[in-house]
């Protein structure tokens, strides 16, 4: 029979586990406090009951809406996995689109100057006031939503990218230039690998993004979805059901940015986070 | 010569792109049925505002009450984020405490706010603010946090040698060296105000260019919403570049992006 | 040291800059918020905070503000305009007003939430509804052989993407379009949309059937358009309504008597008179910044007529739970329960809170020796 071989951990390791549970513990408490807190002002009256719901209230509200259709006639499920398919469909699109433009806009002069003025044009307006052009051209369906979406999230990554490649050390362009790189194996070869940093900012921001401008979308013409659903609880003056959107838009887009960190630290573990 | 011929290109390019898109909003104006109003119809458009007021006011007075709301809002998000954004970076406690109820409340978009703000402090200028306030503060808040994290420890560590106490360390070491990303986190943070004060104008406003875009689809003038389309975005494009020079004269070793 | 004093100096030029933006920007400030409580009984004017649409229903109150009414009654009003129900009743939250003109929807809400009260009636609001389709649709091809005013039937209702503005009346004459059809909002598509946005979307080519109101319903005469649903076809009453909050009731009653009586005093006066209605309903729409005609106006104005105090009693006698009034009213709040907007607990609820008060009315009746 085997004996399990003990893997005797070095005091290092002991530390830095020491230190991570420390901060998970930290992290759970801080968490606990914010809602006792929470359930505190709003029980003592300090917070008046008609101004926001108690977080025993919320799950009351959350359990309930799990299966039922009212008041906005979804279940919470389904508006939750509508704003899904919204968010994350605007998001890939943005990615798929604003990286390799951002990156070609980083390297080739040209194509810079020349997309330069209409991203420019684009990038400071308000996702929310492209809603009634947007309805006069791509209509209320679900490409017109996606496309709010899109142009909220594209431009970080855009921008992300194009500063990863404008970053890249010149010394290494330099070389690569010496040793007979043409353009093309220049930028595929030392710039791309260098800007990855970047790029994955730019698709955090993207996601933040995406997840950010998701009530705007839902406000063009929805029928489910988070955004929609507290919309409804606007009109129906349900505090109840506007706190359990926020509260469920929070908690996925924080769900999102850990699952990100964690993807993120295995394709490059050597990120300084 | 090549060079020259090479840099008329470039220069020319941008001209270009212009072009092609003045061609083709004049060709989506020009569709059959299409409600776009061409580019001749919002110019038209624009002379009239910026004389005649609309809604009691010219473009311009609007375009100064919404920038009044989101200075307003910048002053409180830089005094509370760069506050919350030190402490983050400073006190590992403070950040294992706070950090988790900050990252559940930061995904909230400010317009998904907007009936509790309502609710809270009413429809008036304070409502306006906070949302502004809200979309502001997280970015100053994740950048100086940022700034925080990237100081030098040598920094940190020469400070201790020569003597300083923490709050000498904090006030003379760690904020002027986090000073460019703060500096960062402001201006992206002002884009970030501008672009709420449309989502905060939503609350029963009376004036300004976010409630112009409403009042635009409400009597369906679309030459209205485009013109207002264009100010938001050329007055956000003026604050980027003010800041960015601010931010060379405040930081003159920074690398100008 | 020079650098760094260069440096603060810039910040503090940059801060120096952007509040004198500020200070520039100062240009009128918001108004609102809910009056101080009465005034003293030495004949100071009592404030009031009141909440108007631009709409037929808030025509009285505007007219007695314009020709001293209020004054005449003691009042000293404060007027916040709004662009439809939810709004308005979403500032109530807020204390922003006291008493106010408003369609009937919205203030089932208002009531379970904040304790509204509905203390008078305005004009019938299903009169200038209605919904359109498009000439080319299934629905108007099927027309309307049995003249009931609905263009269609249930086949070609269903499955439709109808833009709708929710929780208002025209959710209401919705909702009763459908019932008469045998459908359910579940068989077709609505899409929260103003009805102003809602014209502008039908003409970009989105939806297949839309709500108009004043003055959209009178513009979509020209255009490819049928009108396949008004609230005459609807076939259920809806009135607008008076309201009051709580807060208003309690602590200054006779500033909303003053109120109600200004309104049903100028009702009374013009109720024949739709000339006057109409030169004073276009001035109200062009001061809101509404963009129509005398001629169309004029057409909106005769659609409607305005309540007396007669009328309004007659609904309003009776005990409790039983006047024709509650009748009328909880049957708006069966349809809303009945499509699963609020609870069947609700409208008990509202049968306690008080929903529909006649305290008011009836004070107004006994002055007028009507009671």
């Amino acid at each position: 029979m085997k004996k399990p071989v003990n893997k005797l951990k070095s005091p290092e390791q002991r530390k830095f586990e020491r230190e991570r549970r420390k901060n998970v513990l930290l992290s759970l408490s801080g968490l606990v406090l914010f809602f006792v807190l929470w359930e505190v002002l709003v029980d003592t009256g300090v917070i008046s009951s008609r101004a926001l719901c108690s977080p025993s209230e919320l799950v009351g509200t959350l359990l309930t809406k799990l299966v039922s259709k009212n008041p906005d006639g979804a279940t919470l499920i389904v508006n939750m996995l509508a704003s899904l398919k919204l968010a994350v469909l605007g998001f890939l699109i943005a990615v798929a689109v604003g990286i390799p433009l951002g990156l070609f806009m980083g390297y080739f002069k040209a194509f810079d100057k020349f997309m330069t003025p209409i991203f420019e044009i684009l990038r400071p307006i308000p996702p929310i006031a492209w809603i009634p052009i947007v309805i006069l051209t791509l209509g209320i369906g679900l490409g017109a939503k996606i496309f709010i979406i899109f142009i909220s999230a594209f431009c970080g990554c855009v921008i992300n990218s194009y500063l990863g490649i404008k970053l890249t050390n010149r010394t290494y362009i330099n070389v690569a230039k010496t040793f007979g790189a043409s353009d093309w194996q220049i930028f595929t070869k030392v710039c791309l690998p260098s800007a990855v940093n970047m790029i994955f900012a730019g698709v955090r921001t993207a996601l933040n993004s995406s997840w950010g401008t998701l009530v705007a979308a839902e406000m063009l013409a929805a029928t489910s979805g988070l955004g929609y659903m507290i919309q409804m609880g606007r009109r129906l003056i349900r505090p109840d059901i506007i706190v359990l959107g926020m509260f469920t838009i929070g908690s996925i887009g924080a769900l999102m940015g850990l699952v990100l960190g964690r993807i993120e630290k295995r394709i490059a573990p050597w990120r300084d986070r | 010569m090549k060079k020259a011929v090479k840099n008329t290109f470039y220069a020319v390019l941008p001209a270009l792109s212009i072009v092609v898109i003045l061609i083709g909003w004049v060709l989506l104006s020009m569709k059959e049925g299409s409600l776009i109003p061409s580019p001749a119809e919002t110019w038209s458009r624009f002379v009239f505002v910026m004389t005649n007021p609309i809604a009691n006011a010219t473009l311009p007075v609007h375009i100064l009450v919404s920038l009044r709301r989101v200075l307003i809002a910048m002053v409180l998000a830089v005094v509370v984020g760069i506050t919350l954004g030190v402490l983050f970076g400073w006190s590992p406690v403070f950040r294992g405490l706070v950090m988790p109820a900050f990252e559940l409340v930061r995904p909230i978009p400010p317009i998904a706010w907007l009936p509790l703000i309502i609710i809270w402090c009413g429809i008036g200028e304070l409502a306006k603010i906070v949302i502004v306030f809200i979309g502001a503060f997280t970015g100053i808040v994740i950048n100086t946090h940022a700034g925080m994290k990237s100081i030098d420890p040598e920094l940190i560590k020469a400070g201790r040698s020569l003597g300083a106490t923490k709050a000498q360390l904090l006030s003379h070491v760690a904020m002027p060296a986090a000073f460019p990303a703060i500096l960062a986190g402001v201006k992206t943070s002002l884009s970030a105000g501008w672009m709420c004060v449309l989502a905060a104008e939503m609350i029963a406003a009376k004036q300004g260019v976010g409630f112009l875009i409403i009042k635009g689809q409400e009597i369906g003038d679309m030459a209205l919403i485009v013109v207002c389309m264009f100010a938001i975005g050329i007055v956000s494009m003026i604050i980027s570049v003010s800041l960015t020079k601010l931010e060379g004269v405040l930081c003159p070793w920074q690398f100008k992006t | 040291m020079k650098k760094q004093s260069k440096r603060i100096l810039a910040g503090l030029l940059a801060v120096l800059m952007a509040f004198s933006v500020a200070a520039c920007g100062n240009t009128q400030q918001e108004q609102g918020g809910a009056s101080q409580p009465e005034g003293d009984a030495d004949g100071a004017l009592m404030p009031l905070t009141v909440s108007h649409q631009a709409s037929i229903h808030s025509l009285p109150s505007y007219i007695a503000d314009k020709e001293g009414v209020f004054e005449e009654n003691g009042l000293d009003v404060d007027i916040l305009y709004f662009t439809s129900g939810p709004p308005q009743t979403e500032a109530l939250g807020a204390d922003e007003w006291d008493v106010g003109c408003i369609g009937s929807p919205p203030t089932i809400a208002a009531n379970l939430a904040y304790n509204m009260k509905i203390i008078g009636l305005s004009v019938e609001d299903t009169v200038a509804l209605s919904f359109w389709c498009r000439n080319d649709s299934d629905i108007a091809a099927y027309g309307d052989p049995d003249g009931d005013g609905i263009v269609g039937d249930a086949a070609s209702w269903r499955g439709k993407t109808i833009l709708c503005p929710l929780v208002t009346s025209w959710h209401f004459v919705l909702i009763a379009t459908l019932n008469k059809l045998g459908l359910t909002e579940d068989d077709v598509n609505i899409i929260d949309m103003d009805a102003s946005q809602a014209y502008t979307a039908m003409q970009a080519g989105q939806g297949d059937i839309c709500a108009l109101g004043f003055p959209n319903y009178i513009l979509a005469e020209d255009e490819d358009w049928t009108c396949c649903a008004t609230g005459a076809s609807g076939g259920e009453s809806m009135p607008t309504v008076l309201v009051a909050s709580e807060k208003a009731i309690s602590e200054k009653p006779d500033a909303v008597l003053a109120w109600l009586r200004s309104y049903y005093e100028v009702s009374g006066k013009y109720v024949s008179d739709n000339d006057a209605l109409t030169k004073y309903f276009l001035e109200m729409q062009l001061e809101q910044g509404s963009d129509v005609d005398a001629g169309q106006a004029a057409i909106q104005v005769g659609k409607h007529t305005l309540p007396t105090l007669e009328d309004v009693w007659a609904l309003f006698k009776g005990e409790y739970g039983k006047r024709k009034i509650d009748d009328v009213i909880y049957n708006i709040v069966d349809f809303y329960i009945a499509q699963g907007r609020y609870e069947p607990g609700d409208k008990d609820t509202l049968l306690e809170n008080g929903f529909v008060d006649g305290q008011f009315i009836e004070k107004l009746a006994a002055e007028a020796g009507l009671k």
